[in-house]
């Protein structure tokens, strides 16, 4: 095989990918590879580079550097509408001077189908998306996620090696994003195509993909299976962007006899199972609001932190609390409303955590 | 409060423009149908209703053959400039350079501004058998003797194109540059090449523009007259010369039913293309629209931008020869120009029917102007915020005055202000030329109020301002633009009215295209040349003084719009 031949089992391969538009540097040296048959996620703030990353891999941005191989073969020179690629634009860019049928066969069309396949290949993505019967429907006289999956049947219909979505359900309301997201997550795993997903929304990501990758000005800052980006959050942005946690700078005192680091944090001592650390080191560290226990000053465990609570807010089944443990040190704590008991504001309370929950990031 | 008060005086502040198009148009209109009934006989014109005209018109084969003339004319005129319009429109949302894109509005657009027998003059020193063109070839040898290129069809239709064009370029253009930028990358995403996209998804979705261009251009075509009539040499044979011929004859029934028959013609092409408006299927977009973000190049790009180039050159090439002629020291029009001379501006300055023509043209054009604008602005504030039922028709019919023929309404105001006892007057000129622009500015004063944020009105009146203090200092100043561009409008409308006008003049009391049409019926020398260029020059100057008002809103607006 000649060097450039990608991996076998990723449908398409970024490789230190970089576009930059004049002085802004969109994309920076992205390497990624995205697997067979996968739910990909590329997660990150707006402005970050996503839409460039997907537009890049749809053929509509060429790298300012880099290489793009789409089932092992390099793409870089090669033009939207020779590539097995489809996406499902952000504004879903329906032709609205077609019906549903005319915009789902639009592509097969363009490809000299016979007619007769191209019917059943509608019919048969159509029954997918739920639309069967709404052939002769116009743009709009359909509803919002109706719209939606006609957008991604017009895609599906060309059996795409990987079917690109940029941020989808922007446009949806709460509630029906949420049952468009298990509805999608299901088409997904019966076509069995691969989806690469643009979002700004962690949620989304978190729920729906096999794999993230959280990205911060035009770089990849992780790339995980979900429980792992959210519980082992690598440096201090995935871990603000992912979910809610406290970020606390700490000193490293000593090393444990099980390996463990004792740190410092504003005079407040306790254990972090990340090894890696030499004393003497400053550093940072996650701790998510749920994994602190909190319990009243006058049951405290040995291993727990004194301090007053000084506010409480009520966010239906659950409870927040932040909590001054020392001068300086503030903790988010996050309780279940109806198992753990209550506080109000000034009581003395004892926090706990165990050492596996302080997760040492690299910033 | 505002919004109140407005509906209390509504129909107060409709008064004005309602009294002007149903007194001067709509009660012209009534004439005319009558005296198409009365009866022509032996050079005499009696009220005996006979309906002998109309028996006349559609017995005589005469008449059937300028019918088919006039719609012959007309479509060949529609079909040129749509196959020169469509790519012009097309090339012009290609362009990338802000400064060149305004230039080349402004070059479109500019047949409009300039008065309707410079343009037609410009035609005549461009095709005739000593002009630039047949002397160019000959000097290249392509050909051994002039081709007619004049005073037949040819001349007729290359001019009216010229006049119409913008009409179709910018209904296409305006659909052109909503279209969505990511349907184009859909098509391509979907495998679509350039070429497919284009006509199964760019041509498709610009059919709406299209049509509206091809009705315009139709219905402006059908009732043209001075080109055919300067530029015809009597051989172009449409409805609107007829109509001319018998007025001079005193067979006023005869020219009623032409007109009559005008109107029919053209309200019948305006229901065919809004039939076909209507069965284009509805195209609201999703989402939306996305400027482009791609820049494709290639050789459809460079042909486009050819085609660009020529037709810019098209469109200026008459008033850039005009100018030139200005200065030429033979008295025939020649090419290429005979020595420098300035004596033909001498002349124009000294020649009184010039100097009275564009003293009442002035008058005219300014008093109009202040009515137009005046009525336009009381009618569109009652219209967009006085609450009033039957808004639409209201509206129709303040917009009627568009689709009539102006020939048609010129025989029939001559009809209405003989009866009166006042035609040629400098008063009765104004109130129809008045009538004439008040569409326009009742069409630009409405969208530009639309647009007017109500919220700083209400704040306005928060703050203690009154009605009137509020509508002084914080609607105008966000109508500006609207207003100048109405007031532009009415005034080059009126300047330049010559068609509905020639009808209504005296030959002591003459506005000055219609002096400049007589000489051109006359004289082949270059005065006209120097007149017209002091023309351009005056609009030039117009433009640019009102581009001072406009600048910062209107222009940034249609230019960021894309
Ligand atoms: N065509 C373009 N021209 C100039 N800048 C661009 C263009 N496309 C994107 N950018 C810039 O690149 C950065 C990333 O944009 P984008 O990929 O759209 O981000 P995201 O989709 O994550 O919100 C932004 O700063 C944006 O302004
Ligand atoms: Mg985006």
């Amino acid at each position: 095989m000649s060097a450039d031949a990608a991996r076998a089992s990723d449908v398409i391969e970024l490789r230190e990918v970089t576009r930059s538009f004049g002085d802004v540097v969109a994309v920076d040296h992205v390497s990624l590879g995205i697997r067979q048959g996968e739910f990909f996620a590329l997660l990150g703030p707006s402005g970050c580079g996503k839409t460039t990353t997907l537009r890049i891999m749809a053929g509509f941005e060429r790298p300012s550097g880099g290489d793009i191989y789409l089932r092992g073969r390099r793409v870089n020179d090669v033009p939207p509408y020779r590539r097995e690629t489809n996406l499902v634009f952000q504004q879903l860019a329906l032709f609205p001077h077609m019906d549903v049928y005319d915009n789902v066969a639009f592509g097969l069309r363009v490809k000299r189908r016979p007619a007769a396949d191209i019917a059943g290949s509608v019919r048969r993505v159509l029954q997918l998306v739920d639309l069967a019967g709404y052939e002769r429907r116009r743009m709009h006289e359909l509803s919002g996620g109706q719209q939606q999956r006609v957008a991604i049947a017009r895609a599906l219909v060309n059996e795409p090696a990987v079917l690109l979505l940029d941020e989808p359900l922007g446009a949806l309301d709460l509630k029906l994003r949420l049952q468009m997201q298990r509805e999608l997550k299901a088409m997904q795993r019966r076509s069995g195509t691969t989806f690469v997903y643009v979002t700004h929304d962690q949620g989304e990501a978190l729920a729906m993909a096999d794999r993230v990758a959280v990205m911060q000005l035009g770089k990849i800052a992780q790339l995980g299976a979900p429980e792992h980006i959210y519980s082992r959050p690598a440096t201090r942005f995935v871990a603000h962007f992912i979910g809610d946690t406290n970020i606390i700078p700490v000193t490293v005192r000593d090393r444990g006899a099980d390996g463990a680091a004792i740190l410092d944090a504003n005079g407040v001592r306790f254990a972090a199972t990340d090894a890696d650390m030499r004393p003497g080191e400053m550093r940072h560290i996650s701790l998510r609001p749920e994994k602190i226990r909190i319990a009243a000053a006058h049951a405290a465990r040995p291993d727990g932190h004194g301090g007053t609570v000084t506010d409480v807010t009520f966010l239906g089944p659950l409870t927040r609390y932040e909590v001054s443990v020392a001068e300086g040190l503030r903790l988010v704590v996050q309780t279940q409303t109806d198992s753990e008991e209550h506080f109000r504001k000034d009581d003395r309370v004892s926090l706990s955590w165990p050492p596996s929950a302080a997760v040492v990031l690299k910033d | 409060m505002l919004a109140f008060i407005a509906r209390r005086r509504a129909p107060l502040q409709l008064l004005p423009a309602f009294a002007l198009t149903a007194g001067v148009f709509a009660a012209a209109m009534l004439l005319l149908f009558s005296y198409s009934a009365f009866t022509f006989r032996g050079g005499q014109l009696t009220e005996e209703v006979s309906f002998l005209a109309w028996q006349k018109f559609f017995t005589d084969p005469f008449y059937f053959g300028v019918v088919t003339k006039t719609l012959q004319l007309a479509l060949e005129v529609t079909a040129a400039a749509l196959l020169i319009g469509y790519p012009t429109a097309y090339a012009l949302t290609k362009v990338r350079s802000a400064k060149f894109l305004v230039a080349a509005y402004i070059i479109i657009f500019s047949p409009l501004l300039v008065s309707l027998v410079v343009r037609v003059y410009g035609w005549l020193l461009l095709l005739s058998d000593n002009g630039v063109i047949n002397q160019a070839l000959l000097a290249i040898g392509v050909i051994a003797a002039p081709i007619r290129l004049i005073y037949n069809e040819t001349g007729v239709v290359i001019a009216l194109v010229h006049i119409l064009l913008p009409f179709m370029v910018f209904p296409i253009l305006s659909v052109l540059l909503q279209f969505d930028h990511a349907l184009r990358e859909a098509a391509s995403d979907l495998g679509a090449n350039r070429l497919q996209t284009f006509l199964r998804v760019v041509l498709p979705m610009s059919l709406p523009g299209v049509v509206a261009g091809c009705q315009i251009v139709f219905t402006l075509a059908i009732s043209a007259f001075v080109t055919p009539e300067l530029l015809g040499g009597g051989k172009v044979q449409v409805l609107s010369r007829a109509i001319w011929f018998n007025v001079v004859d005193v067979n006023w029934p005869l020219a009623a039913v032409e007109a009559i028959v005008l109107l029919a013609l053209a309200l019948a092409a305006l229901a065919l293309f809004d039939l076909a408006a209507r069965s284009l299927r509805a195209m609201r977009p999703t989402g939306s629209p996305r400027p482009r973000r791609d820049s494709p190049g290639g050789f459809i790009d460079a042909f486009l931008r050819i085609v660009l180039f020529a037709v810019l050159a098209f469109v200026l090439s008459p008033l850039v020869f005009v100018v030139i002629n200005s200065f030429n020291g033979s008295a025939f029009n020649s090419f290429p120009p005979q020595g420098f001379s300035m004596q033909w501006y001498q002349f124009v300055l000294g020649y009184a029917q010039f100097r009275e023509g564009m003293v009442n043209s002035l008058i005219i054009a300014s008093a109009s102007t202040l009515v137009a604008v005046a009525a336009g602005m009381l009618a569109a504030l009652a219209l967009t915020r006085g609450g009033i039922r039957g808004r639409g028709i209201l509206n129709a019919f303040f917009l009627s005055p568009l689709v009539m023929p102006r020939v048609a309404i010129g025989i029939a105001v001559f009809i209405l202000l003989i009866r009166l006892r006042v035609l040629g007057t400098t008063g009765s000129l104004v109130l129809v030329h008045a009538m004439l622009s008040l569409p326009f500015a009742l069409v630009l004063l409405t969208a530009s109020l639309v647009n007017v944020n109500r919220t700083l009105e209400e704040a306005s009146m928060d703050l203690g301002a009154g009605p009137l203090r509020t509508f002084w200092s914080v609607t105008l100043p966000q109508i500006r633009a609207g207003l100048v561009v109405a007031a532009v409008f009415a005034f080059i409308t009126s300047f330049d009215e010559t068609e509905a006008s020639i009808f209504l003049v005296r030959p002591s009391n003459t506005t000055l295209p219609i002096q400049m049409f007589l000489y051109l019926e006359q004289y082949q020398n270059p005065t006209l040349a120097a007149l017209s260029t002091l023309l351009i020059a005056a609009t030039i100057i117009l433009v640019v003084v009102a581009l001072r008002f406009v600048r910062g809103a209107e222009l940034a607006r249609l230019v960021a719009r894309r």
